[in-house]
Protein backbone atom coordinates (compact mmCIF):
# COMPACT_ATOMS: atom_id res chain seq x y z
CA UNK A 1 0.00 0.00 0.00
CA UNK A 2 2.02 2.63 -1.07
CA UNK A 3 1.45 6.54 -1.99
CA UNK A 4 -0.74 7.22 -4.77
CA UNK A 5 0.02 3.89 -6.68
CA UNK A 6 -2.52 5.53 -9.89
CA UNK A 7 -5.68 6.70 -11.00
CA UNK A 8 -7.67 4.26 -9.26
CA UNK A 9 -6.03 4.50 -6.42
CA UNK A 10 -5.69 8.33 -6.03
CA UNK A 11 -9.42 8.30 -7.05
CA UNK A 12 -10.25 5.62 -4.22
CA UNK A 13 -8.26 7.69 -1.68
CA UNK A 14 -9.98 11.43 -2.68
CA UNK A 15 -13.65 9.27 -1.81
CA UNK A 16 -12.10 8.44 1.51
CA UNK A 17 -10.70 11.98 2.17
CA UNK A 18 -14.17 13.41 1.33
CA UNK A 19 -16.70 12.28 4.05
CA UNK A 20 -14.08 13.43 6.55
CA UNK A 21 -12.95 16.57 5.11
CA UNK A 22 -16.17 18.03 4.01
CA UNK A 23 -17.57 18.35 7.28
CA UNK A 24 -14.68 19.81 8.84
CA UNK A 25 -14.36 22.47 5.86
CA UNK A 26 -18.39 22.90 6.17
CA UNK A 27 -18.68 24.02 10.03
CA UNK A 28 -15.27 25.76 10.17
CA UNK A 29 -16.09 27.41 6.91
CA UNK A 30 -19.50 28.02 8.28
CA UNK A 31 -18.59 29.29 11.82
CA UNK A 32 -15.88 31.86 10.57
CA UNK A 33 -17.58 32.87 7.74
CA UNK A 34 -20.72 33.72 9.92
CA UNK A 35 -18.58 35.27 12.77
CA UNK A 36 -16.72 37.69 10.02
CA UNK A 37 -20.06 38.68 8.55
CA UNK A 38 -21.24 39.18 12.60
CA UNK A 39 -18.70 41.26 13.20
CA UNK A 40 -19.01 43.36 10.73
CA UNK A 41 -23.06 43.65 11.33
CA UNK A 42 -23.66 41.53 8.66
CA UNK A 43 -25.36 39.14 9.91
CA UNK A 44 -27.32 40.66 13.08
CA UNK A 45 -29.16 38.70 15.42
CA UNK A 46 -32.28 40.27 15.12
CA UNK A 47 -32.98 43.16 12.93
CA UNK A 48 -31.99 44.67 9.32
CA UNK A 49 -28.19 43.89 8.43
CA UNK A 50 -25.67 47.29 8.17
CA UNK A 51 -22.18 47.13 7.85
CA UNK A 52 -19.75 48.75 10.50
CA UNK A 53 -16.25 48.42 11.63
CA UNK A 54 -16.96 49.37 15.63
CA UNK A 55 -17.20 46.10 16.77
CA UNK A 56 -13.25 46.21 15.51
CA UNK A 57 -12.21 49.85 16.05
CA UNK A 58 -14.25 51.01 18.95
CA UNK A 59 -12.40 49.29 21.72
CA UNK A 60 -9.29 48.50 20.29
CA UNK A 61 -6.97 49.46 23.72
CA UNK A 62 -9.40 47.03 25.60
CA UNK A 63 -8.70 44.25 22.59
CA UNK A 64 -4.97 44.54 22.46
CA UNK A 65 -4.63 44.36 26.25
CA UNK A 66 -7.56 40.92 26.37
CA UNK A 67 -4.90 39.67 23.35
CA UNK A 68 -1.56 40.36 25.49
CA UNK A 69 -3.07 38.89 28.73
CA UNK A 70 -4.07 35.77 26.91
CA UNK A 71 -0.85 35.23 25.14
CA UNK A 72 0.97 35.72 28.76
CA UNK A 73 -1.28 33.49 30.56
CA UNK A 74 -0.97 30.57 27.39
CA UNK A 75 3.20 31.59 27.56
CA UNK A 76 3.90 30.83 31.21
CA UNK A 77 1.54 27.84 31.32
CA UNK A 78 3.03 26.28 28.32
CA UNK A 79 6.28 26.48 29.39
CA UNK A 80 5.09 25.54 33.56
CA UNK A 81 3.82 21.96 31.49
CA UNK A 82 6.15 21.22 29.48
CA UNK A 83 9.08 21.78 31.93
CA UNK A 84 7.06 19.86 34.86
CA UNK A 85 5.91 17.11 31.80
CA UNK A 86 9.19 16.68 31.30
CA UNK A 87 10.10 15.84 34.59
CA UNK A 88 7.57 13.57 34.95
CA UNK A 89 8.65 11.62 31.81
CA UNK A 90 12.27 11.44 32.48
CA UNK A 91 11.30 10.33 36.31
CA UNK A 92 9.06 7.71 34.93
CA UNK A 93 11.96 6.55 32.55
CA UNK A 94 15.18 6.86 35.69
CA UNK A 95 12.90 4.76 38.20
CA UNK A 96 11.15 1.88 37.61
CA UNK A 97 8.81 0.77 40.22
CA UNK A 98 8.29 4.78 41.73
CA UNK A 99 8.15 5.68 38.36
CA UNK A 100 5.22 3.49 36.93
CA UNK A 101 3.40 4.91 39.64
CA UNK A 102 4.14 8.51 38.96
CA UNK A 103 3.03 7.90 34.85
CA UNK A 104 -0.10 5.98 36.29
CA UNK A 105 -1.43 8.58 38.28
CA UNK A 106 -0.19 11.08 35.81
CA UNK A 107 -2.22 9.08 32.75
CA UNK A 108 -5.46 9.02 35.40
CA UNK A 109 -5.45 12.79 35.67
CA UNK A 110 -5.90 13.23 31.60
CA UNK A 111 -9.87 12.04 31.42
CA UNK A 112 -10.31 14.85 34.18
CA UNK A 113 -12.25 17.98 32.50
CA UNK A 114 -11.05 21.22 32.66
CA UNK A 115 -13.49 22.85 34.43
CA UNK A 116 -13.82 19.45 37.27
CA UNK A 117 -9.56 20.69 37.82
CA UNK A 118 -10.51 24.26 37.89
CA UNK A 119 -13.07 23.50 40.21
CA UNK A 120 -10.39 21.07 42.27
CA UNK A 121 -7.57 24.18 41.69
CA UNK A 122 -10.18 26.34 43.33
CA UNK A 123 -10.92 24.64 46.46
CA UNK A 124 -6.82 23.69 46.91
CA UNK A 125 -6.02 27.90 46.41
CA UNK A 126 -8.63 29.66 46.94
CA UNK A 127 -8.88 31.83 50.28
CA UNK A 128 -9.34 29.45 53.61
CA UNK A 129 -8.84 26.29 50.85
CA UNK A 130 -7.39 22.99 52.04
CA UNK A 131 -3.87 24.71 51.34
CA UNK A 132 -4.33 27.36 53.46
CA UNK A 133 -5.63 25.22 55.93
CA UNK A 134 -2.92 22.52 55.56
CA UNK A 135 -0.28 25.61 56.45
CA UNK A 136 -2.11 27.18 59.32
CA UNK A 137 -4.19 29.94 57.90
CA UNK A 138 -1.08 32.27 57.43
CA UNK A 139 -2.08 35.97 57.67
CA UNK A 140 0.00 36.62 54.42
CA UNK A 141 -1.24 33.71 52.89
CA UNK A 142 -1.71 35.58 48.88
CA UNK A 143 -4.97 35.79 46.86
CA UNK A 144 -4.17 33.09 44.37
CA UNK A 145 -8.11 32.58 43.62
CA UNK A 146 -9.18 35.49 41.60
CA UNK A 147 -5.30 37.29 41.71
CA UNK A 148 -3.92 39.85 39.83
CA UNK A 149 -1.23 37.48 38.74
CA UNK A 150 -3.76 34.55 37.84
CA UNK A 151 -1.63 32.02 39.75
CA UNK A 152 -4.92 29.31 40.24
CA UNK A 153 -5.83 29.69 36.57
CA UNK A 154 -2.10 29.16 35.58
CA UNK A 155 -1.73 26.47 37.73
CA UNK A 156 -4.39 24.57 36.89
CA UNK A 157 -3.37 24.36 32.79
CA UNK A 158 0.20 23.65 34.78
CA UNK A 159 -1.45 20.59 36.72
CA UNK A 160 -3.85 19.09 33.62
CA UNK A 161 -1.28 19.99 30.75
CA UNK A 162 1.85 18.27 32.06
CA UNK A 163 0.33 15.09 32.69
CA UNK A 164 -0.47 15.40 28.79
CA UNK A 165 3.09 16.42 27.93
CA UNK A 166 4.16 13.40 29.80
CA UNK A 167 2.19 11.43 27.89
CA UNK A 168 2.85 12.71 24.71
CA UNK A 169 6.90 11.94 25.55
CA UNK A 170 6.81 8.97 26.71
CA UNK A 171 4.39 7.56 24.20
CA UNK A 172 7.28 8.56 21.66
CA UNK A 173 10.24 7.88 23.24
CA UNK A 174 9.70 5.05 25.50
CA UNK A 175 10.88 2.37 23.07
CA UNK A 176 13.81 3.74 22.11
CA UNK A 177 15.39 5.33 24.68
CA UNK A 178 15.74 2.45 27.06
CA UNK A 179 18.81 0.84 24.99
CA UNK A 180 20.69 4.81 25.27
CA UNK A 181 20.35 5.37 28.41
CA UNK A 182 21.74 1.39 28.89
CA UNK A 183 24.69 2.10 26.26
CA UNK A 184 25.13 5.87 28.12
CA UNK A 185 24.93 4.18 31.63
CA UNK A 186 27.94 1.36 30.72
CA UNK A 187 30.54 4.42 29.71
CA UNK A 188 29.69 5.81 32.92
CA UNK A 189 27.26 8.59 32.63
CA UNK A 190 25.41 9.71 35.47
CA UNK A 191 21.54 10.33 36.12
CA UNK A 192 21.52 13.50 35.36
CA UNK A 193 23.83 13.36 32.22
CA UNK A 194 21.66 10.70 31.08
CA UNK A 195 18.73 12.68 31.52
CA UNK A 196 19.71 16.07 29.62
CA UNK A 197 22.11 14.44 26.99
CA UNK A 198 19.86 11.32 26.17
CA UNK A 199 16.33 11.75 27.17
CA UNK A 200 16.27 15.46 26.49
CA UNK A 201 17.34 15.46 22.77
CA UNK A 202 15.05 12.60 22.14
CA UNK A 203 12.42 14.31 23.68
CA UNK A 204 12.41 17.62 21.66
CA UNK A 205 10.61 16.98 18.76
CA UNK A 206 7.79 15.67 20.71
CA UNK A 207 7.96 18.78 23.44
CA UNK A 208 8.15 21.21 20.33
CA UNK A 209 4.83 20.01 19.21
CA UNK A 210 3.53 19.15 22.85
CA UNK A 211 4.17 22.59 23.26
CA UNK A 212 2.50 24.20 20.77
CA UNK A 213 -0.40 21.86 21.22
CA UNK A 214 -1.14 23.34 24.71
CA UNK A 215 -0.29 26.60 24.21
CA UNK A 216 -3.30 27.30 21.92
CA UNK A 217 -5.48 25.24 23.44
CA UNK A 218 -4.63 27.08 26.47
CA UNK A 219 -4.85 30.23 24.35
CA UNK A 220 -8.47 29.02 23.70
CA UNK A 221 -10.09 28.04 27.25
CA UNK A 222 -12.39 29.66 28.90
CA UNK A 223 -13.53 27.26 31.94
CA UNK A 224 -10.35 27.70 33.86
CA UNK A 225 -9.95 31.61 33.80
CA UNK A 226 -13.18 32.17 33.77
CA UNK A 227 -13.89 30.49 37.22
CA UNK A 228 -10.55 31.41 38.72
CA UNK A 229 -8.90 34.74 37.01
CA UNK A 230 -9.45 37.83 38.20
CA UNK A 231 -12.82 39.80 36.98
CA UNK A 232 -10.95 42.45 34.90
CA UNK A 233 -8.91 42.83 33.37
CA UNK A 234 -10.58 39.76 30.84
CA UNK A 235 -8.55 37.61 28.72
CA UNK A 236 -9.92 37.29 25.04
CA UNK A 237 -11.85 33.79 25.95
CA UNK A 238 -13.64 35.40 28.44
CA UNK A 239 -14.39 38.58 27.14
CA UNK A 240 -15.64 36.88 24.09
CA UNK A 241 -18.05 34.62 25.90
CA UNK A 242 -19.39 37.41 28.13
CA UNK A 243 -20.41 39.70 25.68
CA UNK A 244 -21.79 36.60 23.62
CA UNK A 245 -23.98 36.05 26.63
CA UNK A 246 -24.78 39.65 26.96
CA UNK A 247 -28.75 40.79 27.37
CA UNK A 248 -27.33 43.60 25.14
CA UNK A 249 -27.60 42.06 21.78
CA UNK A 250 -25.65 44.84 20.07
CA UNK A 251 -22.80 43.87 21.72
CA UNK A 252 -22.69 40.21 19.65
CA UNK A 253 -20.20 41.74 17.03
CA UNK A 254 -17.75 42.46 19.63
CA UNK A 255 -17.84 39.01 20.52
CA UNK A 256 -17.13 38.12 17.28
CA UNK A 257 -14.50 40.32 17.02
CA UNK A 258 -12.73 38.80 19.99
CA UNK A 259 -13.41 35.60 18.81
CA UNK A 260 -11.90 35.89 15.70
CA UNK A 261 -8.54 37.72 17.12
CA UNK A 262 -8.62 34.25 19.16
CA UNK A 263 -8.59 32.60 16.06
CA UNK A 264 -5.76 34.36 14.37
CA UNK A 265 -3.51 34.42 17.38
CA UNK A 266 -3.81 30.42 17.79
CA UNK A 267 -3.31 30.17 13.58
CA UNK A 268 -0.72 32.74 13.60
CA UNK A 269 1.35 30.70 16.75
CA UNK A 270 0.76 27.18 14.91
CA UNK A 271 1.87 28.85 11.44
CA UNK A 272 5.39 30.06 13.35
CA UNK A 273 5.51 26.79 15.62
CA UNK A 274 5.31 24.85 12.52
CA UNK A 275 8.23 27.04 10.97
CA UNK A 276 10.36 26.95 13.49
CA UNK A 277 9.83 22.96 14.05
CA UNK A 278 11.23 22.96 10.26
CA UNK A 279 13.78 24.94 10.53
CA UNK A 280 15.52 23.60 13.44
CA UNK A 281 17.62 21.14 12.07
CA UNK A 282 17.22 18.76 15.40
CA UNK A 283 13.74 17.90 14.95
CA UNK A 284 14.00 16.43 10.52
CA UNK B 1 17.12 12.22 46.36
CA UNK B 2 15.36 10.03 43.47
CA UNK B 3 12.31 9.27 45.99
CA UNK B 4 12.27 12.81 47.57
CA UNK B 5 11.47 14.08 43.66
CA UNK B 6 9.57 10.73 42.65
CA UNK B 7 7.12 11.95 45.83
CA UNK B 8 6.65 15.96 44.99
CA UNK B 9 5.97 14.70 41.29
CA UNK B 10 3.42 12.53 43.18
CA UNK B 11 2.39 15.63 45.84
CA UNK B 12 2.21 17.65 41.96
CA UNK B 13 -0.30 15.32 40.55
CA UNK B 14 -2.68 14.41 43.83
CA UNK B 15 -2.72 17.40 45.63
CA UNK B 16 -5.85 19.00 43.64
CA UNK B 17 -7.50 16.03 43.76
CA UNK B 18 -7.54 16.14 47.65
CA UNK B 19 -9.74 18.85 48.61
CA UNK B 20 -12.50 17.46 46.01
CA UNK B 21 -12.38 14.24 47.41
CA UNK B 22 -12.89 15.46 51.00
CA UNK B 23 -15.42 17.28 49.80
CA UNK B 24 -17.42 14.86 48.61
CA UNK B 25 -17.84 13.18 51.92
CA UNK B 26 -17.40 15.63 54.30
CA UNK B 27 -20.61 16.78 56.22
CA UNK B 28 -19.37 20.04 57.23
CA UNK B 29 -16.43 21.37 56.70
CA UNK B 30 -15.70 24.90 58.50
CA UNK B 31 -12.28 26.85 57.69
CA UNK B 32 -9.36 26.59 60.25
CA UNK B 33 -10.13 22.90 59.86
CA UNK B 34 -7.55 20.97 58.03
CA UNK B 35 -9.56 17.60 57.50
CA UNK B 36 -13.44 18.05 57.85
CA UNK B 37 -14.95 16.98 61.46
CA UNK B 38 -17.54 14.19 60.62
CA UNK B 39 -18.10 12.17 57.09
CA UNK B 40 -20.76 10.88 55.58
CA UNK B 41 -21.65 9.28 51.99
CA UNK B 42 -24.97 11.17 51.68
CA UNK B 43 -23.56 13.77 49.12
CA UNK B 44 -23.57 10.66 46.63
CA UNK B 45 -27.31 9.98 46.72
CA UNK B 46 -27.50 13.16 44.68
CA UNK B 47 -26.08 10.84 41.80
CA UNK B 48 -29.34 8.81 41.80
CA UNK B 49 -31.68 11.85 41.50
CA UNK B 50 -33.94 12.10 38.70
CA UNK B 51 -32.13 14.83 37.02
CA UNK B 52 -28.34 13.66 37.73
CA UNK B 53 -29.35 10.62 35.69
CA UNK B 54 -30.96 11.72 33.05
CA UNK B 55 -27.78 14.92 32.70
CA UNK B 56 -25.42 11.46 32.41
CA UNK B 57 -28.00 10.16 29.99
CA UNK B 58 -27.67 12.76 28.31
CA UNK B 59 -24.01 13.32 28.11
CA UNK B 60 -23.48 9.37 27.51
CA UNK B 61 -25.47 9.34 23.74
CA UNK B 62 -23.56 12.24 22.94
CA UNK B 63 -20.36 10.92 23.79
CA UNK B 64 -21.63 7.40 21.72
CA UNK B 65 -22.97 9.82 19.26
CA UNK B 66 -19.66 12.03 18.50
CA UNK B 67 -17.49 8.78 18.69
CA UNK B 68 -19.59 7.22 15.88
CA UNK B 69 -19.65 9.58 13.23
CA UNK B 70 -15.68 10.64 14.11
CA UNK B 71 -14.30 7.02 14.55
CA UNK B 72 -15.08 6.45 10.98
CA UNK B 73 -14.52 9.33 9.43
CA UNK B 74 -11.23 9.63 11.24
CA UNK B 75 -10.36 6.31 9.94
CA UNK B 76 -10.92 7.32 6.46
CA UNK B 77 -8.97 10.32 6.86
CA UNK B 78 -6.27 8.35 8.09
CA UNK B 79 -6.28 6.26 5.11
CA UNK B 80 -6.93 9.15 2.43
CA UNK B 81 -3.56 10.81 3.96
CA UNK B 82 -1.66 7.32 3.46
CA UNK B 83 -2.74 6.82 0.02
CA UNK B 84 -3.21 10.44 -1.50
CA UNK B 85 -0.04 11.39 -3.36
CA UNK B 86 2.01 13.97 -1.60
CA UNK B 87 0.80 17.53 -1.78
CA UNK B 88 -2.82 16.89 -1.43
CA UNK B 89 -1.94 14.53 1.33
CA UNK B 90 -0.51 17.29 3.23
CA UNK B 91 -3.66 19.23 2.40
CA UNK B 92 -5.47 16.82 4.03
CA UNK B 93 -4.04 16.61 6.72
CA UNK B 94 -3.64 20.35 7.77
CA UNK B 95 -7.70 20.40 7.03
CA UNK B 96 -7.89 17.68 9.54
CA UNK B 97 -5.57 19.40 12.04
CA UNK B 98 -7.20 23.35 11.63
CA UNK B 99 -10.19 22.76 14.40
CA UNK B 100 -7.44 22.42 16.66
CA UNK B 101 -6.50 25.57 15.90
CA UNK B 102 -9.74 26.88 16.41
CA UNK B 103 -10.61 27.86 20.14
CA UNK B 104 -14.43 25.90 20.64
CA UNK B 105 -16.23 28.71 21.85
CA UNK B 106 -15.24 30.99 18.87
CA UNK B 107 -16.03 28.05 16.09
CA UNK B 108 -19.38 27.58 18.70
CA UNK B 109 -20.26 31.14 18.75
CA UNK B 110 -19.85 31.66 14.98
CA UNK B 111 -21.98 28.79 14.03
CA UNK B 112 -24.95 29.73 16.33
CA UNK B 113 -26.71 32.07 14.07
CA UNK B 114 -26.04 30.38 10.81
CA UNK B 115 -27.36 26.84 11.90
CA UNK B 116 -30.68 28.54 13.61
CA UNK B 117 -31.02 30.15 9.86
CA UNK B 118 -30.62 26.71 8.62
CA UNK B 119 -33.38 25.53 10.81
CA UNK B 120 -30.58 22.73 11.65
CA UNK B 121 -32.11 20.15 14.54
CA UNK B 122 -30.05 21.22 18.20
CA UNK B 123 -29.30 18.03 18.55
CA UNK B 124 -27.49 17.07 15.53
CA UNK B 125 -25.78 20.70 15.55
CA UNK B 126 -23.99 19.75 18.62
CA UNK B 127 -22.97 16.22 17.64
CA UNK B 128 -21.46 17.74 14.21
CA UNK B 129 -20.00 20.62 15.23
CA UNK B 130 -18.04 18.09 18.59
CA UNK B 131 -17.65 15.39 15.45
CA UNK B 132 -15.70 17.97 13.68
CA UNK B 133 -13.29 19.39 17.09
CA UNK B 134 -13.22 15.57 17.76
CA UNK B 135 -11.51 14.54 14.23
CA UNK B 136 -7.99 15.82 14.58
CA UNK B 137 -7.59 13.08 17.24
CA UNK B 138 -9.10 9.92 15.44
CA UNK B 139 -7.91 10.62 12.27
CA UNK B 140 -4.13 11.44 13.85
CA UNK B 141 -4.79 7.94 16.19
CA UNK B 142 -5.60 5.76 12.79
CA UNK B 143 -2.89 7.35 11.46
CA UNK B 144 -0.48 7.12 13.69
CA UNK B 145 -1.69 3.03 13.79
CA UNK B 146 -0.93 2.56 10.18
CA UNK B 147 2.47 4.37 10.11
CA UNK B 148 3.46 1.03 12.20
CA UNK B 149 1.17 -1.43 10.08
CA UNK B 150 3.16 -3.28 7.46
CA UNK B 151 1.69 -3.19 3.84
CA UNK B 152 2.90 -6.89 3.54
CA UNK B 153 0.37 -7.93 6.13
CA UNK B 154 -2.04 -7.61 3.38
CA UNK B 155 -0.08 -8.99 0.56
CA UNK B 156 -0.19 -11.96 3.09
CA UNK B 157 -3.78 -12.06 3.77
CA UNK B 158 -3.64 -11.95 -0.17
CA UNK B 159 -1.67 -14.49 -0.66
CA UNK B 160 -3.42 -17.03 1.96
CA UNK B 161 -6.29 -16.16 0.16
CA UNK B 162 -5.13 -17.55 -2.84
CA UNK B 163 -3.51 -20.41 -1.05
CA UNK B 164 -6.78 -21.73 -0.01
CA UNK B 165 -8.14 -21.11 -3.55
CA UNK B 166 -5.01 -22.36 -5.55
CA UNK B 167 -3.25 -24.47 -3.62
CA UNK B 168 0.57 -23.96 -1.84
CA UNK B 169 3.32 -23.27 -3.61
CA UNK B 170 5.65 -25.05 -1.29
CA UNK B 171 7.86 -27.59 -1.24
CA UNK B 172 6.34 -30.50 -0.20
CA UNK B 173 2.57 -30.24 -1.50
CA UNK B 174 0.97 -32.79 -3.99
CA UNK B 175 2.61 -32.88 -7.00
CA UNK B 176 -0.24 -32.40 -8.96
CA UNK B 177 -0.68 -28.78 -7.14
CA UNK B 178 2.96 -27.86 -8.29
CA UNK B 179 3.51 -25.91 -11.42
CA UNK B 180 4.87 -28.59 -13.63
CA UNK B 181 4.48 -28.43 -17.67
CA UNK B 182 1.49 -30.35 -18.54
CA UNK B 183 -1.29 -30.44 -20.41
CA UNK B 184 -3.51 -27.03 -19.21
CA UNK B 185 -0.67 -24.49 -20.56
CA UNK B 186 -0.67 -25.46 -23.66
CA UNK B 187 -4.46 -25.64 -24.29
CA UNK B 188 -5.36 -22.64 -26.50
CA UNK B 189 -8.20 -20.12 -24.98
CA UNK B 190 -9.54 -19.82 -21.71
CA UNK B 191 -8.86 -23.25 -19.82
CA UNK B 192 -5.32 -22.88 -20.68
CA UNK B 193 -5.01 -18.61 -20.16
CA UNK B 194 -6.85 -19.61 -16.46
CA UNK B 195 -4.64 -22.24 -15.49
CA UNK B 196 -1.31 -20.17 -17.03
CA UNK B 197 -3.02 -16.98 -14.47
CA UNK B 198 -3.53 -19.67 -11.53
CA UNK B 199 0.45 -20.75 -12.00
CA UNK B 200 1.43 -17.32 -12.38
CA UNK B 201 -0.48 -16.70 -8.81
CA UNK B 202 0.86 -18.91 -6.74
CA UNK B 203 4.55 -18.31 -8.23
CA UNK B 204 3.33 -14.77 -6.47
CA UNK B 205 2.19 -16.19 -3.50
CA UNK B 206 5.40 -17.90 -2.87
CA UNK B 207 7.29 -14.40 -3.20
CA UNK B 208 5.07 -12.52 -1.04
CA UNK B 209 4.91 -15.53 1.45
CA UNK B 210 8.95 -15.07 1.64
CA UNK B 211 8.97 -11.74 1.72
CA UNK B 212 7.26 -11.61 5.06
CA UNK B 213 8.56 -14.31 6.10
CA UNK B 214 5.69 -16.22 6.38
CA UNK B 215 6.02 -20.27 6.41
CA UNK B 216 3.56 -22.15 4.74
CA UNK B 217 1.80 -23.57 7.69
CA UNK B 218 -0.75 -25.68 5.98
CA UNK B 219 -2.11 -27.48 2.79
CA UNK B 220 -5.26 -28.15 1.37
CA UNK B 221 -6.01 -31.47 1.11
Amino acid sequence: MSRGQGPTTTGRAVLFALPAVFPVVAVLGVSLAAAVLQSLGLMPFIGPPSFSVEAWTGNTGELVRATGLSLNIAATATVLSVCIGFLIAAYVLASPRMGWIVGALSAATIPIPHLIGAGAIGLLLSDSGFLERVLGMPAAFPALVGGPWWIAAITEYAWKESAFVALVVLGSIARSVGDLCDAAATLGATARQRVFRVVLPLAMPSLAVSALIVFVYTLGSYEPVWLLGPTSPEPLPVRAVRLFGSVDLTARPEAMASALVSVAVGAGVILIGILVVRRSREFR
Amino acid sequence: MRVIAGLLLVLWIVLPVVPVLLWSVAVQWAAPAVLPPSYSLQSFSALAATDTVRAAGASSLLGVGVATVATPLGYLGALAIQRLPRVPARLVELTLLAPLAIPPFALVMGINVAFLRFYLLPSVGVVLVLAVTALPYTAFMFRSALATYDSRFEEVARSLRNLVANGPPCPGAPARWCNRPGILPRVPGGLGRLHRHAAYRRGAVADASHAAGVRCVGYRE
